[in-house]
């Protein structure tokens, strides 16, 4: 197992006290596998990769039962010692692509600057200006044409898009163990998509990576995962394989998110209103005690104010007291 | 039911909102009162107390400080090489030294930021141009050399050598203004307003002004800090105010020379100035946290 | 038989717009944004803009904001050239929504003064009728009223966006421009956008120009579609149409790539 982590809490520091962001969470990804932590924006998922690498300071509070990496046992170091230990090894794509560029170098040097000397696989001839050549062949990979002009361009004069596939470049080009990336294809059309995903199951099949792809919407990437983890205000509310959550949701909230799935492959009425939760997710000062999602639920009930058990199902669980299709579940059995 | 007293109550006005914030860093709160009592004792005190920073007594010369066993409950700090009372002098030095500081950075802060704002806003690129580079020779000289200049044709005394000072903090406005002003009106919200209909001196007044206000802020307290410590240069060299005047850098200079024989008029004048200057710097700083709060960084 | 002549909401002929950067020290290159672009739009209907970045939509939705902005051809509003039209009668027209909340609301000052802004400088209302419109605009946007005293940075982002909305809405368009972060919103938020776009269309019959990237999303709102690409117009014409037969090469690319093998299937 790549990723084993038990029992993660984050708590905010605000004046007075302590918000509780995230409770009980576990991640436990295997070598070779995609995981997905779906969930709307503002329920946590950036604070859960700040904590998971360690890049907080004393704002945050974060205790877990248990961290191992890669057969480490990483659970009693300190914050510091974990990013040192992590950061060879992880490479994260984060959601604002424009502020994860520097303001100041120009995209070549930057580039150059992320290409560590565990990257260089050629010829010992071919050693001298190698991050030059390596340069090249990584934007040709994402799908960037004109790389001369690109190079000497500072961050402000790129299109967002450009600058997404730029730092998708410069993760990948790292060949890391495990790739956390946050919302990575937002805002890009169907072919660019395309690219980025296939790069990233050539780079899970072919270089022996993890991925752990962070995202708020369900629709573009998710055959592409094997398992697939909704996130509510900070809890796992769903957790399995793939075929499991999507053709058989058991949590509503779970159902709400494949419903606002545009369908394309059938005919539908023009103008149609998409299906939605009515209200908003609820701020991390005001969780509803019991179930998150009990105030927006369409199906919940006065047993809903404690928070619902565990129920496992057979590859992953959920939590909920009046789950859905529950007979699709037994039939399968 | 619903509550209006309690309702009404926590629409805060942005007077209390702003004082709430600066509230919760004590350091910034030090700051504050440090620089109310330094400017309640520097420029009101005087008007009740007869401070007298001229008058020689040749017996009492060189009075250690009161607290020391040769010292005098009448001179407070003690007396100068010519019997004159240090705290009088000291006071009304830090008076003239401050009141000069302040002259000639709000002067040189009004006309460098209407520069900015005015070559920001325009549209046509010469006049862009011009309005942003035309002072920006006076970048490339020392303020100190600017003051030996102005000193040099006008002849030495305190008014002149703070003329120096403001001409020399002129294009560090100008420069800061035109760049944070030309940010702003990158943002989407500006261009939404403008295509709502509003026109550049409304904009100018309503949008932009209010948003650069905290760079405009901490430029001025760094521009006073400069200001006050240029002056007393200027005034350490003997090119300030001449003596008798009292003043920050000539206290300085002729506590120096005497520094073996009593050395509290040697500290006391650079111990107040820099008290004066971090009192300034912590409130610069704290309104700019502030002005700043609520306000998302751009990365 | 009576010829009648039926002048649309928004016509645009043959727009086109270049900029010149500055390439090297002293030569500035003309970089031609967009070039030769043409569509009709009628009362309640939705025209939808596609293309991959730096295709320029934004700057067509800049120019259709602000006719102010240099460029060639022609934007007639009802058969006028919405030059013509003077500036308090064009923002009643047209209003641009920004999704991207967090940069396009100025967050000094308060909520009311926000929203009344538009209305001050551009109507002739008083302060009262300002302010009966902002709290009705606010109650239709789902926002309550005791928001106006608060400053944009204290709010969430679902606030911020329908901050957003009512900011667009206040003055009762009949074009509402839509700009292209409406996708990067997570789907709950997303939906609940153009759930809120659809509902205006309906009861006021706006016409909307939305810049979307997702066919599928296409295919449930647009009337007609327009494909661009490095400024130039590929294709446009019924949505329906385009999608279910794409004669274009680009089109056909499009609409392959979208059903690509990472998409989600569900059974349902």
């Amino acid at each position: 197992m790549l990723l084993d982590i038990r029992n993660l809490s984050i708590q905010l520091r605000s004046e007075t006290s302590y918000i509780q962001v995230c409770k009980n969470f576990d991640l436990m990804i295997n070598d070779g596998e995609i995981c997905s932590l779906v969930g709307s924006s503002g329920s946590g998922k950036s604070l859960i990769i700040n904590a998971i690498m360690g890049m907080y300071g004393h704002d945050m509070k974060v205790t877990m039962d248990y961290f191992k990496f890669r057969d480490m046992d990483l659970t009693n170091l300190s914050v510091a010692e974990r990013r040192k230990i992590l950061s060879s090894e992880v490479a994260i794509i984060f959601q604002e692509a424009r502020a994860s560029l520097d303001p100041e170098l120009p995209i070549g040097v930057q580039m150059r600057a992320s290409l560590g000397s565990h990257c260089f696989d050629d010829k010992w001839y071919r050693w001298p200006f190698w991050r030059f050549r390596a340069v090249n062949n990584i934007l040709h990979k994402v799908g960037i044409k004109n790389t001369k002009q690109i190079l000497r361009a500072l961050p402000y004069q790129l299109s967002e898009v450009l600058c997404q596939k730029i730092i998708i470049a410069m993760a990948l080009s790292r060949k890391p163990k495990l790739l956390i990336a946050d919302s990575p294809i937002s805002g890009m059309t169907s072919t660019s998509q395309v690219q980025i995903l296939k790069l990233f199951h050539s780079y899970v099949e072919n270089s022996k990576g993890t991925m752990l792809y962070v995202t708020n919407d369900l629709g573009p990437a998710s055959n592409l995962m094997d398992t697939i983890k909704m996130l509510y205000c900070g809890q796992i509310v769903e957790s399995g394989p793939k075929e499991q959550v999507i053709n058989c949701p058991h949590h509503p909230f779970t159902q709400s998110m494949i419903n606002a799935i545009p369908e394309f492959n059938r005919q539908v009425k023009l103008k149609m209103k998409l299906d939605v939760l009515k209200g908003d997710p609820p701020e991390f000062t005001q969780t509803p005690i019991g179930c998150p999602l009990g105030p927006r639920c369409p199906h919940a009930d006065r047993e809903c104010n404690t928070m619902p058990p565990i129920v496992k199902t057979k590859n992953g669980f959920f939590r909920c007291y009046y789950p859905l299709n529950m007979e699709k579940d037994n039939e399968s059995k | 039911m619903f509550d209006l007293n309690r309702e009404a109550r926590e629409i805060q006005s942005d007077k209390d909102i702003a004082w709430e914030i600066y509230k919760k860093s004590t350091t910034d709160m030090i700051g504050l009162y440090t620089l109310i009592l330094c400017i309640c004792v520097i420029f009101i005190l005087p008007i009740w107390v007869n401070f007298d920073p001229l008058t020689q007594n040749v017996a009492e010369r060189l009075l250690p400080p009161s607290w020391s066993d040769r010292g005098n409950l009448h001179h407070f700090l003690g007396t100068d090489e010519f019997g004159r009372d240090f705290l009088s002098r000291l006071l009304i030095g830090a008076q003239n030294t401050t009141k000069y500081a302040f002259l000639a950075c709000f002067s040189s802060l009004i006309i460098g930021t209407s520069l900015g704002l005015m070559s920001a806003m325009s549209r046509s690129r010469t006049r862009k141009g011009v309005l942003h580079h035309i002072f920006d020779i006076l970048f490339s000289i020392p303020s100190i050399l600017i003051a030996f200049i102005t000193i040099g044709i006008l002849g030495a005394s305190l008014p002149h050598a703070a003329l120096a000072i403001g001409v020399s903090l002129l294009p560090r406005f100008i420069h800061e203004s035109y760049c944070a002003a030309k940010k702003e009106l990158e943002k989407e919200y500006v261009r939404a307003e403008i295509s709502d209909g509003s026109s550049r001196l409304h904009l100018t007044f309503t949008t932009i002004l209010p948003n650069i206000l905290s760079t405009i802020i901490s430029n001025m307290s760094q521009g006073i800090s400069i200001a006050i410590i240029d002056i007393a240069a200027v005034g350490y060299l003997g090119f300030g105010a001449q003596p008798p005047t009292p003043e920050l850098g000539n206290m300085l200079a002729s506590g120096i020379d005497i520094i073996y024989v009593s050395t509290s008029k040697a500290i006391i004048p650079g111990v107040a100035m820099i008290v004066l200057i971090a009192s300034i710097q912590l409130v610069g700083h704290g309104i700019c946290r502030v002005l700043n709060t609520g306000v998302a960084d751009a990365a | 038989m009576n010829q009648n002549k039926h002048i649309p909401l928004l016509q645009v002929k043959n727009l086109g717009l270049t900029i010149k950067n500055r390439k090297y020290l002293f030569f500035r290159k003309k970089v031609e944004i967009l070039k030769d672009i043409n569509f009709t739009l009628e009362k309640g209907q939705t025209l939808v803009l596609t293309g991959d970045a730096g295709s320029g939509k934004s700057s067509l939705l800049h120019i259709l904001n602000n006719p102010d902005i240099p460029h060639t051809g022609e934007v007639l509003v009802y058969g006028k050239p919405l030059k013509d039209y003077e500036r308090r009668d064009r923002v009643g027209f047209i209003r641009l929504l920004s999704s991207d909340y967090n940069n396009a609301i100025n967050p000094h000052k308060r909520v009311n003064f926000i929203l009344e802004q538009p209305l001050k400088i551009n109507t002739d209302y008083s302060t009262v009728q300002r302010d009966y419109r902002i709290d009705r605009i606010l109650e239709y946007v789902g926002l309550s009223s005791s928001i106006k005293y608060s400053h944009p940075g204290f709010l969430t982002s679902n606030q911020m966006l329908r901050l957003a909305f009512a900011r667009a809405l206040v003055m009762e368009p009949e074009i509402l421009l839509v700009d292209s972060n409406i996708e990067k919103l997570d789907a709950q938020l997303r939906s609940h956008c153009l759930n809120m776009l659809l509902d205006c269309q309906e009861e006021k019959e706006t016409a909307l120009v939305i810049c979307l990237n997702d066919i599928g999303l296409i295919k449930h709102i647009a009337d007609n579609i327009l494909v661009l690409s490095q400024g130039r117009q590929e294709d446009y014409g019924n949505a329906k149409f385009i999608i279910s037969k794409p004669e274009k090469e680009i089109t056909k690319r499009l609409i392959q790539d979208y059903n690509n093998e990472y998409r989600i299937r569900p059974e349902r």
